[in-house]
C-alpha cells in the first residue's frame, strides 16, 4: 500500500498485511481473556484470594509505561509526517526504553513469583496468569524488536514525508500491545 | 499552549490508569466497581484505536471491527463477572 491511499482515509496507517495480523492477534488474545473470566466465575473464591498475591502497583506502572510507549509511537510517527527523521528516531529510541522498563518490571513480577514458588500448575488462576502475561511479554519482545529495525532505518534516512509505511506499520502493531494490556491489567489485576 | 490531541488522549489515559489503581488498592469490588472498570477500559481501548492507531480516520469497516470486538469482549467479561455472583 503506497502512501497516497492512506491518505484517502479508508485504510488505517500502515501496511495492509499488519491489520490482519493485528486482528488475529486481538483475536487469539479475546478467545485468552474470555477463558479466564469463563474460568473465574467457577472459581471466585481461588481467584479472589490469589489475585490478592499479585502486585498491583507494579501492572499499573507497566499499564503507565506501555500507554507512554504508545505515545512516543505516535509522536515518532508525526515527526515523519513532518520530514524529520532524527526526530522520528529519538522519539522511537524512548519508545523502546520505556518496552524494555516494561520488560524489567514484569522480569521482577516473574521471578518473584518464581521465588514464592508459584508455577503454571499452582493453581488455574496462575496457570491463567502466568501464560496469559507471558504471551504478552513475548509480544513486546517482538514489537521491541520491530521498533528497533524501523528507528535504525530512520536514523539512516531511510523514512521520509511521502514514504513512512514502514514506521506506521510497526507503530500500529504496538498499539495492538498496548491495547491489549490496557484490557488485561484490570481483567487479571483489578476486578474481584 | 494548545495540546495536541495524542496528548490530551495520553494524559487522559494516564488519569484513568491511576485511577484504576486506586480502586484496585482500595481492594474495592462488586458489581458497580466492575461495571465501572469496565466502561473505564471501554473507553481507554477506544481511545487507542482513535487517536494513537489512527482508526478515527480510517474506514467504518475498519474502525466497526475493533469497535465490535471491544463491545463483545468487555460485555462477555462483564457476562462473566454477573454469571460468577449468580
Amino acid at each position: 500500500m503506497n502512501a497516497s491511499v492512506q491518505t484517502t482515509g479508508r485504510y488505517p496507517p500502515g501496511d495492509f498485511a499488519i491489520w490482519i495480523f493485528i486482528y488475529a492477534e486481538l483475536l487469539a488474545f479475546g478467545i485468552f481473556f474470555l477463558s479466564y473470566a469463563f474460568a473465574r466465575a467457577n472459581n471466585v473464591e481461588l481467584f479472589n484470594d490469589s489475585q490478592l498475591l499479585l502486585n498491583r502497583t507494579a501492572g499499573a506502572i507497566n499499564t503507565l509505561v506501555l500507554i507512554t510507549s504508545s505515545y512516543f509511537v505516535v509522536r515518532a510517527v508525526a515527526a515523519i509526517r513532518d520530514n524529520k527523521a532524527q526526530l522520528c528516531a529519538h522519539w522511537l529510541l524512548a519508545a523502546i526504553l520505556m518496552a524494555c522498563v516494561f520488560l524489567l518490571i514484569k522480569l521482577f513480577e516473574f521471578y518473584t513469583k518464581y521465588q514464592e514458588g508459584i508455577t503454571l500448575s499452582t493453581n488455574t488462576f496462575y496457570m491463567f496468569y502466568l501464560s496469559l502475561t507471558f504471551f504478552h511479554f513475548m509480544h513486546v519482545i517482538l514489537g521491541a524488536v520491530i521498533l528497533t529495525a524501523v528507528m535504525l532505518k530512520a536514523r539512516r534516512g531511510g523514512y521520509t514525508r511521502e514514504e513512512h509505511t514502514g514506521v506506521e506499520t510497526g507503530g500500529s502493531y504496538w498499539h495492538m500491545v498496548d491495547l491489549v494490556w490496557i484490557i488485561l491489567f484490570p481483567l487479571v489485576y483489578l476486578i474481584r | 499552549m494548545k495540546l495536541r490531541p495524542c496528548t490530551w488522549t495520553w494524559l487522559i489515559l494516564m488519569g484513568l490508569t491511576l485511577a484504576m489503581l486506586a480502586v484496585g488498592k482500595a481492594g474495592l469490588g462488586g458489581a458497580g466497581i466492575v461495571s465501572l472498570l469496565l466502561l473505564s477500559t471501554l473507553v481507554k481501548t477506544q481511545l487507542v484505536a482513535d487517536y494513537f492507531m489512527g482508526l478515527k480516520r480510517a474506514g467504518l469497516l475498519w474502525r466497526a471491527v475493533v469497535t465490535v470486538y471491544l463491545l463483545l469482549v468487555l460485555g462477555m467479561i462483564g457476562l462473566a463477572y454477573w454469571l460468577s455472583l449468580s
